[in-house]
Formats: structure tokens, sequence, C-alpha cells
């Protein structure tokens, strides 16, 4: 090995480091505090730096690459098996190929959290080499990635049952009723799952999930078109953590489906939910946090409004908005308790309130 | 720098940092408490200021190396409390890790042995600044290290990563 002594101060006895030794996690905090492209010169410097970081390097995102993306993945991951979260997101042309995603399931076996959002260019060959590859995955955004199909999905739910966060926005034809059941028998701890724009998932897939996921708090169905109220009912009866419900552009949805959701609110006040794990958490009992109804033109006032009042979180009124009934026309009298307050007793109460 | 004795009201308990080539540093115990790893050791052996506990260091730190610690220490046990607050303090830490690349190094590993998190912050961050936007070669040549990848290696590394030679 060549030891580092290209120029260092001419006869500085005192000097006893040199960079080349520096010890890893003296290296690793210098890292930490610099870009990615910056670590991934760093492991081109030597070999000590290059192991140092291949060793504890477990966080990497090449978002930032214009182009070249899928031979950089390529030539790291072998050198980056430590890798716990990456993110290799494309915000401009969809660059990543099968064999990158494939790579990373051969080398990052201790991988978390991957977002291939975008990545319009991959194949199920890509899910399959997770599947195989990489089993403890709890979140993974492959919004965008049309190519997907349900089989494939499938066999990714299968391995990876520790998934709590799954982004699928826009995977319309990975995203069926058979790959939604597949989810909910393999993924129980599922929390966090968004199905935008899945025109094919129909009430059975939801309800199949409902029973399998107990554990949801986020649900995004925003242009599910088919669902109807069979699938908020199934949501509100089974899945009691629930805080956030996307259900934009849904125009089956009824009335029915919002007592539904009233009802769920009714039982957990009275206590009739299992009193399990996670029940604990200090806002848990708050309920429903976001909803979103907007363009569910089937929906009366009367109904929306007894959503509102049954869970204090939902908002109307301009700083929270959380409560979202844009485009419906016919629920511009719905308004939030502290909406209806400072009606009343003008805006100092508002300001008082909204802490 | 007069600021880490304090009043010497009789008692006060001191602490002798001795250096490999052989230098001694008296503290008292508030400037020495700035090191996780000295509150630690003194809190099992204690310390007197008529028997004050002798602490060697590692050869890796030199007399030059824990001169900058100690004045790091003296000032932050002083708090912002005095000499212009806060803001002073903050300018004190900037002009501290002015230093060059080497000596930067070495006080980098100091206050990774001593614990003392603040500095090792400061540091940390001068490193990361000075070689933010550099290549590899930059980077080699800037920190003194010789590449030691076999031929074959090297040139993979270029061929992959072209970028990060430019």
């Amino acid at each position: 090995m060549v030891s580092g002594s290209g120029e260092k101060m001419e006869a500085e006895p005192e000097l006893v480091m040199c960079w080349k030794d520096l010890p890893m996690e003296l290296l690793l905090r210098i890292l930490s505090l610099v870009d990615d492209r910056m670590v991934i010169v760093s492991s081109a410097v030597c070999t000590g730096w290059r192991d140092a970081i291949g060793f504890g390097l477990t966080s990497l995102s090449l978002s930032w690459c214009k182009n070249n993306m899928n031979n950089l993945v390529r030539s790291l991951v072998p050198k980056f098996t430590k890798l716990q979260v990456l993110t290799l997101r494309q915000n401009n042309a969809p660059q990543l190929e099968d064999s990158a995603v494939e790579a990373v399931g051969n080398y990052c076996h201790d991988l978390r959290e991957l977002d291939l959002s975008k990545s319009l260019r991959l194949t199920n060959q890509s899910l399959y080499a997770l599947g195989r590859g990489c089993p403890l995955l709890n979140k993974l955004n492959i919004s965008g990635c049309s190519a997907f199909t349900d089989s494939a999905l499938s066999y990714l739910a299968c391995c990876c049952r520790n998934l709590k966060t799954l982004n699928l926005c826009g995977c319309a034809r990975a995203v069926t009723d058979r790959a939604l059941q597949a989810v909910s028998r393999h993924c129980s701890e599922l929390q966090s799952l968004n199905l935008g724009w899945c025109e094919s998932v129909s009430d059975k897939g939801v309800t199949s999930l409902a029973a399998g996921c107990p554990n949801l708090r986020a649900l995004d169905l925003c242009g599910c078109v088919l669902i109807t109220d069979e699938s908020v009912i199934a949501i509100a009866n089974c899945c009691p953590h629930l805080r956030s419900l996307d259900l934009y552009y849904c125009q089956n949805i009824t009335d029915r489906a919002m007592y539904s959701l009233v009802n769920s609110r009714m039982k957990s006040w009275h206590g009739l939910w299992r009193d399990d794990a996670g029940s604990s958490h200090g806002n848990d009992n708050e309920g429903l946090m976001n909803l979103n109804i907007s363009q569910c033109t089937a929906l009366t006032a009367a109904a929306v409004q007894a959503v509102c009042d049954s869970f204090p979180s939902l908002h109307t009124c301009p700083g929270r908005h959380s409560l979202i009934i844009s485009g419906c026309l016919g629920l511009t009298s719905v308004r939030c308790a502290c909406a209806i307050h400072a009606h009343r007793a003008g805006k100092a109460y508002l300001a008082d309130h909204a802490y | 720098m007069s600021e880490g004795t304090k009043e010497p009201d009789g008692g006060e308990e001191k602490v002798v940092l001795k250096t490999h080539d052989g230098q001694e540093f008296t503290v008292d115990m508030a400037t020495a408490n700035q090191s996780g790893t000295l509150k630690n050791l003194l809190s099992e052996v204690g310390s007197s200021s008529n028997n004050p506990q002798v602490i060697p260091l590692p050869s890796s730190i030199t007399s030059r190396v824990l001169g900058k610690v100690v004045e790091y220490c003296q000032r932050h046990a002083a708090g912002g409390g005095r000499r212009g607050g806060m803001q002073a303090l903050e300018q004190f830490d900037e002009e501290l890790v002015e230093l060059d690349k080497d000596m930067l190094l070495d006080v980098t590993y100091a206050a990774a042995f001593l614990d003392v998190p603040r500095l090792l912050d400061l540091t940390s961050q001068a490193v990361a600044d000075a070689i933010k936007n550099m290549s590899v070669e930059e980077v080699r040549h800037y920190f003194g290290v010789v590449s030691d990848f076999t031929e074959e290696e090297e040139k993979v590394i270029r061929s992959e990563c072209p970028w990060a030679f430019e």
C-alpha cells in the first residue's frame, strides 16, 4: 500500500496522523455533511476510504443524477452493500433499467427504503429482483412505474412482508384486485398505501385489503373510479387507526360511505375497538385528520357535515383545510367547528383556537 | 489566556494533561469537563488542587493540537455569558477552525478522542466545507492521499464515474 504523503508540510515532525488513515467514523461523520455526489467522489480516493464508505454508508440518493444513473447504480451498489435507504427517483427523463434494480437486489440485502418513482422503463424483472434480494424492505415507492403487472406485484408482496409504506400511484397494470389480495394476505404491517389512479381496483380488492391490513393509517384511492361505498365501509369498519383517506374523483361514493365513517367513530368512542398494540399512541383517538372527497359529486352536505362533526381534526377553515371538498357544489355549506365559532364570535376566537 | 483559570479560590480542582511529547497543560475541572472522555475518567479517579491527577494522552495528540483543544474548552467552559456573549463565542469558534488541513485533521481526531462534540462538529464542518465540489484528484491532492488502487481498478472507476474526475 502506498502511503499518503503527497504534499505534507515539509518536516513537520509533530504530524502523526495522515488523511488516508482517517478513522472510518470520522470520515463518515464528515461525509454526512457533504452531498451524495461528494460521497461518491470520496469513495474513489483510495481503497481505505472506499472500504470505510462501503462499510458505513447506509443512505444514498442519486436523484440528482441527470444521465447515466443506470450505470452509476450498477457500479456503486456492489461497493455499498450496507445501504438501508436508496433514493433513485428520476426527476427528468427515465434512466433506470432492470439491470440496475437487479444489482440492488443482488447486493443490498439490508435495504429498508427504496424510491424508484418515475422509473418508466422498469419491467417486472425489477420487482422479482427486489423480492428475491431485499426481504427487509419496509418502504417502497414505485409510483409512475406503469409497466409492472399484477403477478410481479403479488410476488413482491409475498416476499417483502415488512412493508409498511407502499406507493403504487399510477401503477395501473400492477394494482388489480388480485394483487391487492396478495398484499392483504402477506403485508399485514402495512400502514400507508397509495393506489392513486389505479383504475382497475374495485371493491373486491379494497375490502380484502381492509381485512388484511388493520394497521392502515393512510389510504389514497384518488381516481379509483370503480370503487363504491362498500370499499369505504370496509375500511371504516376494519381500520381503526385510519388518519388519512383520499377519495378524490371516486364518484360512486354516496352518503352511506360518509355515515360508515361516522359510525366507526362512534364505535371507537365507545371503546368497542380491541385495545391492541398501537392504540397507546398519544393522538390515536384523534380519528381522521385528512379526508379528500373533492369531485365526489353524489355526497350531500348533511352527511359530510356529520363526518366533520365526528372528527374534530377535520377542518374546512383556510389555515388547516384538512377536509377537502372542492368541486362539490352541494357541499359549500359544510363548516368545521372553528369556522362556525369564528362566524359567531369573530376572528379573535379562531386565532385562539387554532394552535 | 486566563479565562479558564478563574479565581483560584484555594480549593479549586485541577487536572494535568500530559502530551506524548512531554508538555503539561494544567486546566481546571470546568475546562476538563468539556471533554466527555476526561469527565468520565475524572469521575472515576478524582483530582484535587494539591495533588492533581496527571492524564497522559496518546501520541496522536501533540502539544500543538492539545493547545487548540484546551483553548476551545476553556473558552466554552466560560460560556457565552462572558466576553461579548454568544456572538463572540461563535466568532471564536469560527476563527479556531481556520487551520491548515493537517492541523485540522489532528484537531478533528483529538476532538473525537477526547469526546468534545461541538468542537468535532466544527472541525468536521470545516473539512466538509473545504472539500465541497472537489474532484477525486483534488481531494487526493488536498489531503495528500496517493491512490492505492491497482491500475485496473483505477481505470474502472474512471470509466464508471468520469464526472467524479472532472
